[in-house]
């Protein structure tokens, strides 16, 4: 990687460069890293004491890892932590099964006005809320209106099933609306790189006599790992981070549901709305990130020490 | 030449400087502050600048203030509240109770509200007079008030509201229901006989488990309770004992039998079934003529049946109060402010109904009616909802309302008995995090058990040991010492 310098000299040499970045890491600074004090919340009982936020913030009293109690204290520690986990590991790896085979099934389809008309109706989803799809899932599954009991068991003359009183399908049906929503976004993310891929490699292997099927393996699928590693690595920052909407609005907040819809956003918006507690929302927030941060960088250690190109830093 | 346009030009400036200032300073000292208060209703009214206007008409001379109110439904307030107070927002006025989100306790506990016990006596003595001194040491917390309470009801009561035409129809004697279990044998017949009906709408939050009435001293999701005439004063978990396994029991027996609708413990939307004619029963809190209330807002004949006595708890006396935030600038106008809206039926009724010969004309010296060509639905006032604004008995009521509604309300106070608690505040901060836990457990747990979901001899026993995982008999050692503490001290007195 050449010889090392020091950053002086760097600096000296690029200095109408550095000046470019300025602005951006003014910005960067003040917007992502200034915040950032405001983490001293999570050890803090806070209270209006002074006149302002701040003022309040910085008398307020020192509680150490009190407020983090609350979050392996309770019976239910475990079942939140492992559905966040489960959840995630399942959306990481079935999402990126899906979305890298649509893509590659749709680069190789014969009619690309076909592929886009395909490619648009699986990205629509992406663009609708959980709480409009929450209102079409209950469509589907609403007891006495429900698509699913009014008009498909009952023409196949099954009882109606009470799609809410009964955690059992709610594993499956959650990955699919995960899948729903986000295999279309990651599908098109996808076809870009595999369209980038150079031609070339194509035609010589198929004068070499490849079929497509070797062609997929061979070529599109080793294109595409650099991007598959970044998209999952990004995606295991963010494995303690439950998409807050799917697990929320899908199952309708349903209490009977919660041993298998409960994640750990879910949970500390269910218990600290009613308490109003910001310093233990704050733990909570501060908790998964630094298990997110240091998943990724125990992740892209791995990696590196693997492959150093596909480590994202 | 030169010189002359710059003089003029000067002159100008310094005219212009000049009467700036002036402006200003005259404007510092007349300006009236601007009032700005939030409060739940039925929602933003089309005219409700029309009605500020008039108000500030009035206000201005009286107090030197202009109002601002910021309306909004019930759902919209229990989402808006918490962050405006955790916020900081500047403003002045609003809405609490004890079953608010932040309730009245936690808001005081977090330091959102200004303490006016001095300043009550100070700029709003006639509105702390008019007020049963129930209200007034009721509302302390520690022996400070954070707020002004609603002059109204003080008791509470549960029971049945049903539609009368239905059970005359079937011949029911609805006088005969002592209990809740014994509304039984009229749901049968109704199931029978109105298979679209619904007969009881036991929907999660509204729920007949309200009716064994436990006296909830630690708070609404905790089942950490004493019996409202407990002789002990023992603090105890509700889900051990044998009257709410025969509560569970029974909703079971009825929700499988179709007497609950099968969703009820996701339903959460529980007035559109009742406006549109689908419910014969369902579980309320009761009040002097709360059958002709329901009946206008509902457009069914709706009565009354009551299971439990009228009792007063601590939270009762909570149940509807205006607290000052600890953003307004001006708490003595704000104060000034309430002791109007509390004392004086002109400014009172403008809130609540709107503009004379607009939003209503007058029958008589009580009650009001539409005018000519104004309904419910094309008005462009009706917030409704009186009891959220403060002194019922300054308010006009609906021609289709009972003229005597106010002295009822008086003489209904007078025979509810007190809970031997009242007076009791618990304080959450020893035991926050068990709270937290536990809150969490009610919620995944009790929608299922109280609307007879789930069966409640597999699912009770798992309730019961979730509850104790998550710290619950922590909570009701830590409420029953401060319990004892609070006796000891009141004792003394």
């Amino acid at each position: 990687m050449g010889q090392k310098r020091g950053f002086w000299h760097e600096f000296k040499k690029n200095k109408a460069l550095f000046l470019m970045l300025l602005p951006g890491f003014i910005v960067l600074l003040l917007n992502n890293y200034l915040p950032m004090f405001g983490v001293i919340i999570a050890f803090k009982n806070f209270k209006f004491v002074g006149d302002t936020f701040i003022e309040s913030l910085l008398k307020s009293e020192w509680v150490g890892f009190k407020n983090f109690k609350f979050l392996f204290n309770t019976a239910d520690a475990y079942a939140i932590t492992r559905n966040t986990l489960l959840y995630n590991l399942a959306f990481i790896v079935i999402g990126l099964v899906v979305a890298v085979g649509l893509a590659v099934a749709l680069s190789e389809m014969r009619f690309p006005r076909l592929a886009r008309i395909y490619q648009g109706a699986m990205f629509l989803p992406y663009f609708l809320s959980w709480v409009v799809a929450s209102y079409l899932v209950y469509a589907f599954l609403g007891f006495d209106t429900g698509f699913i009991n009014k008009t498909i068991l009952a023409r196949l003359g099954l009882p109606p099933v009470s799609w809410y009183n009964d955690p059992r399908p709610w594993p499956f049906i959650l990955v699919f609306m995960h899948l729903w929503k986000w295999a279309g976004y990651n599908c098109v993310v996808y076809l870009a790189a595999i369209l980038s891929i150079d031609p070339e490699y194509y035609e010589a292997a198929i004068i070499d006599g490849a079929s497509k099927w070797q062609q997929i393996t061979n070529i599109t699928i080793p294109q595409l790992v650099p991007l598959m590693t970044v998209l999952t690595l990004l995606n295991i920052g963010r494995i303690f981070y439950a998409d807050f909407g799917l697990f929320f609005h899908i199952p309708r907040n349903t209490g009977i549901l919660y041993p298998v819809t409960n994640v750990i956003d879910t949970y500390v918006y269910n218990t600290l709305l009613y308490m109003g507690d910001i310093g233990m929302s704050s733990a909570a927030g501060l908790y998964q990130a630094v298990v997110g941060f240091t998943l990724v960088i125990i992740t892209n250690t791995v990696i590196r020490k693997t492959n150093r190109d596909y480590a994202l830093f | 030449m030169f010189n002359q346009k710059r003089l003029v030009s000067l002159a100008v400036l310094g005219l212009l400087v000049f009467s700036l200032v002036a402006a200003s300073t005259v404007a510092a000292k007349t300006a009236p502050y601007e009032i700005k208060w939030y409060y739940p209703c039925n929602g933003p009214q089309r005219d409700l600048e029309l009605i500020i206007d008039e108000a500030n008409k009035y206000l201005v001379p009286k107090i030197n203030a202009t109002l601002k109110m910021f309306q909004m439904d019930f759902g919209t307030y229990a989402q808006k509240l918490p962050v405006l107070l955790a916020s900081g927002e500047k403003f002045d006025i609003f809405f609490i109770a004890s079953w608010t989100t932040p309730s009245y306790r936690e808001a005081v506990a977090k330091g959102y509200l200004v303490d006016i016990t001095t300043l009550w006596d100070k700029y709003a003595p006639k509105s702390k007079a008019q007020l049963p001194s129930g209200f007034i040491y009721g509302t302390q917390i520690n022996g400070r008030n954070y707020a002004i309470p609603a002059n109204k009801e003080l008791a509470h009561q549960w029971g049945f509201v049903y539609r009368a035409d239905i059970a005359k129809k079937y011949g029911f004697d609805m006088s005969k229901i002592k209990k809740f279990e014994d509304i039984e044998s009229m749901l049968k017949v109704v199931k029978e006989n109105a298979p679209d009906m619904i007969p009881l709408q036991n929907t999660v939050n509204e729920t007949g488990y309200k009716m064994l009435d436990f006296d909830r001293i630690v708070s609404d999701t905790i089942p950490a309770v004493l019996y409202n005439d407990s002789k002990d004063m023992k603090v105890f978990n509700e889900l051990e004992t044998p009257e709410v396994k025969q509560y569970f029991r029974t909703v079971r027996k009825w929700y499988l039998a179709g007497y609950i609708p099968a969703d009820a413990p996701t339903m959460t939307n529980f007035t559109e079934p009742r406006r549109a004619g689908k419910v014969f029963a369902y579980c309320g809190s009761l009040k002097p003529y709360v059958g002709e209330e329901v009946t206008a807002s509902l457009g069914f004949p709706m009565e009354a049946v009551a299971v439990t006595p009228p009792v007063v708890q601590t939270r009762d006396a909570c149940g509807s109060m205006m607290a000052i935030s600890r953003t307004c600038k001006n708490v003595p106008t704000a104060l000034k402010f309430l002791e109007l809206l509390n004392t004086d039926p002109y400014l009172m009724n403008l809130i609540l109904y709107g503009i004379e010969g607009k939003h209503y004309v007058k029958i008589n010296a009580r009650q009001i009616k539409m005018p000519p060509g104004v309904t419910r639905q094309n008005t462009g006032y009706r917030v409704g909802n009186n009891w959220v604004f403060g002194n019922q008995y300054i308010t006009y009521v609906w021609d289709n309302e009972n003229p005597n509604k106010w002295e009822a309300y008086k003489n209904w106070n007078l025979t509810a008995t007190n809970a031997k608690s009242r007076g009791f505040n618990f304080d959450f901060e020893p035991v926050k995090n068990e709270i937290a836990a536990c809150n969490a457990v009610w919620n995944e747990y009790m929608p299922g058990l109280t609307t007879g979901a789930v069966d409640p001899d597999t699912v009770l026993p798992q309730a019961i040991a979730k509850f104790k995982a998550a710290g619950l008999d922590k909570i009701i050692a830590e409420a029953q010492r401060q319990l004892d503490a609070w006796l000891k001290k009141t004792k003394k007195k």
